[in-house]
Formats: structure tokens, sequence, C-alpha cells
């Protein structure tokens, strides 16, 4: 956290993934609340600066938070502080060791077993997480995201809060963030940036796909084939069309969703992919544009001022 | 709480999930100790001895079934 051992996270009520813009709005209907807070009350002189400090803190929280480096820097010590003390909380399950063909390998082979059980006593806390690592292990043999995300939140509703902050909250904010959920890339600080494209590219597609994210075995079988090794938008597009293409139950669902062809498909996902890479060259064009503009109107002034000055001082002299 | 265990390969696997579907009974089952080791299985017909699953196809429909149920 930072040097006033201040966690802005929790301040804000979001989560460590959360986007820039929902930290902000998080922190804009706090400010707004408080705000409210002032009017509707006659607050004493102790309690109103006690509200003026927290306006502060989450103004300050809000300034750490929706800049990259200031909130990458804050992560550091966030991390850091909670490694040393999550100490009684449950060890987050590493779902990179958990592969498609992995748990297909061991679903189909082996031989017969008795079927000799034996009863065990479990905590609800253990059984939740070992329901997470059969969500993983679903979600690794190629069943549908939004499934597994509605499946996350009905475990949610009865398990210990504690599974949830710690297993489920993670895993899920890793599928809204973009971060690889089958563990095949794991986010680095190093390759961040990639992720937060591809993230733009992933929510684009979301927003744009509603109807073609109700298959939800396709909806997996994209994301986890293709978030895999992509680093450029070209190259994501190449290997989101490459594994389409292969796909088991592709004819059907082109016929479903009314496609001709895997080249009319693959030419509509490509068309709405360069629409997204054109317009964040035009954004990059336009805030390169305006900042052009600033630095212009800068110079203007400063000229200005600085010909202002020469006249009164000139005028002072006369 | 109580839950039921099973043996296989001298590894103890928690069977944290048991549903049936068209006469066939799918076990879902996590290692305790190693929670990334999970796998499906089923029952035999005479529900004697647990077997692995014919093929990838039923380990995506058995996939489909538990998310199904923990959707309803």
């Amino acid at each position: 956290m930072d040097k006033k051992n201040v966690d802005y996270y929790k301040l804000l009520g979001v989560s460590r993934y959360e986007s820039t813009d929902k930290i902000e709005e998080a922190a804009n209907n706090l400010l707004k609340k408080y705000e409210e807070e002032e009017k509707e009350q006659i607050l004493t002189f102790e309690d109103s600066i006690k509200v003026e400090q927290r306006k502060a803190l989450i103004n300050e929280a809000k300034n750490v938070l929706c800049d990259i480096e200031s909130r990458n820097k804050f992560n550091q010590l966030y991390d850091q502080f909670h490694q040393l003390t999550v100490i009684n909380t449950p060890k987050r399950n590493d779902y990179s060791k958990i592969s498609r063909p992995d748990i297909v390998r061991k679903s189909t082979t082996g031989t017969p077993t008795k079927n000799t059980r034996k009863k065990k006593k479990i905590t609800k806390s253990k059984k939740a997480r070992l329901k997470a690592s059969l969500v993983a292990c679903v979600i690794a043999v190629g069943l549908g995201v939004p499934a597994v995300i509605k499946t996350i939140d009905k475990i949610n509703e009865f398990q210990e809060r504690i599974v949830i902050n710690e297993v489920m909250r993670d895993f899920r904010s890793d599928y809204i963030n973009g971060h690889d959920i089958t563990g095949r890339l794991p986010a680095t600080k190093d390759n961040s940036n990639n992720w937060y494209y591809k993230t733009e590219v992933l929510a684009d597609i979301v927003k744009d796909h509603e109807e073609l994210l109700k298959d939800d075995s396709l909806t997996t079988y994209m994301i986890y084939n293709t978030m895999g090794n992509a680093s450029t938008l070209t190259d994501y597009m190449n290997q989101f069309t490459r594994y389409i293409g292969s796909y088991d139950g592709f004819e059907d669902f082109l016929t479903q969703h009314g496609f001709s062809s895997v080249e009319e498909w693959k030419e509509v996902e490509r068309n709405k992919i360069l629409a997204i890479e054109e317009m964040n060259d035009l954004e990059s064009e336009n805030n390169k544009h305006n900042s052009e503009l600033e630095s212009m109107q800068e110079e203007y002034e400063n000229k200005f001022n600085t010909s202002l000055d020469n006249y009164v001082r000139n005028r002072g002299g006369k | 709480m109580d839950i039921e265990t099973i043996t296989i390969d001298n590894k103890e696997y928690i069977i944290a999930e048991e549903l049936e579907n068209n006469n066939t009974t799918y076990l879902y089952l996590v290692n305790e100790q190693d929670e990334n080791d999970t796998f499906i299985r089923k029952l035999s017909a005479n529900k004697e001895e647990i077997i692995p699953l014919n093929n990838e196809k039923e380990v995506i429909e058995a996939g489909k079934l538990f998310l199904q149920n923990i959707e309803e």
C-alpha cells in the first residue's frame, strides 16, 4: 500500500483488477455520496473535517489508480503487502496446470476401479475450492465462459466469502480483464500492455457478438485458443480465424448464425477487428493532434505574456 | 460436512459432484492434495465399478452437465 497504509482499492470498493473507467466511476460515486450527505445533514465541525479528509483521500486514490504509472507502483506495494499478510486464507489455485488435453486424457484413460467409497469430513470453504477447480476443469475442456461466470456467481451465493475473495474473484476478474484464465499465458508486468490491448479487443468482440456468444462452447473455444499466444492484433486475428475453422461444431454454428461459408464468417470478423484497429489509430492520431494544439497554445500564451511584460516594462520606462 | 472419497491409482480423490444423465452417473473428482488433479469418471452399468469416459465428446458433455446442474 502507500506510505500511510491506505488500501485505495478497498477505499473505493473495487477489485485490484478493475478497469480505470470503473475505478473513476466508483470514486466519483463516493464523492457524490459525501457531497449529498454534506448538503442533507448539518454536520458538526469535527464531522465536516472528517468528511473533507475522506473526500481528499478518495481523490488521492482516484488520482493514483487512474494513472497507469502510479497505479503500477501502487500495485507493487499492494501485492507485496498482501503476500505478507494473507496467511490464513486459502492458497490461490494455480489453474495454469489444468489443461484440456490433460483433463481429457485423465478422464478417458485408466483401468476400472472398484466403486468403494469412504466418508470424510471437509470444510465448506474447502468444498468451494474443489468446486472452483472443477470450474477450471470445465473451462479447460472448452465449455462456455459466460456459463462459467454464472456458475461462479451461483457458487458465490452459497459459499463462504473468503473463498470468493481469494479464489473466485481472482478467477473471474482474470477473465473480465482479459487475463489468460486457462493459464496459457500468465499476465506479467512485462507484457501488461499487450494484455490491456487484448482486453479492449476482446471487450469489443464480446459487445459486438452478443448473439454469437450465446453459443457457449464456441465462446470458450474462441477465447481459449486465441488469447494464448497472440502478441499483436494481426497475430490475434490469424489465430482467431485459424482456430475457429477447426472448431468441431463450427459448421452447425455457421448455419445457425446465417453465414454461408467459413470465409464469410472470417471476413466479418476481420472487418470488425480492422474497424477497431482503425478506431484506435484515429484515437491515437487525435491525441497527438490535441497534444500539438496544447503545446501551440502554451507557446502562444508564453509569447503573449512576454510581449505584455515588455509592453508594461516599456510603458513604465516611459 | 461429510463428503465421499474414492482411491484411484493409490491417490485419494474427493467426489466433489455426482450427477446422473441418461442413466449414466458421472463423478467429478478432485485430488485434495493437488487441486489441479481433477477429472471426470462414470459408474459402470451395474454401478460396481468406476470407469473412464468413452471419448473427448463425452468429457465435454459431462462438463456441460456439471455447469447446468450448478446453474439450476
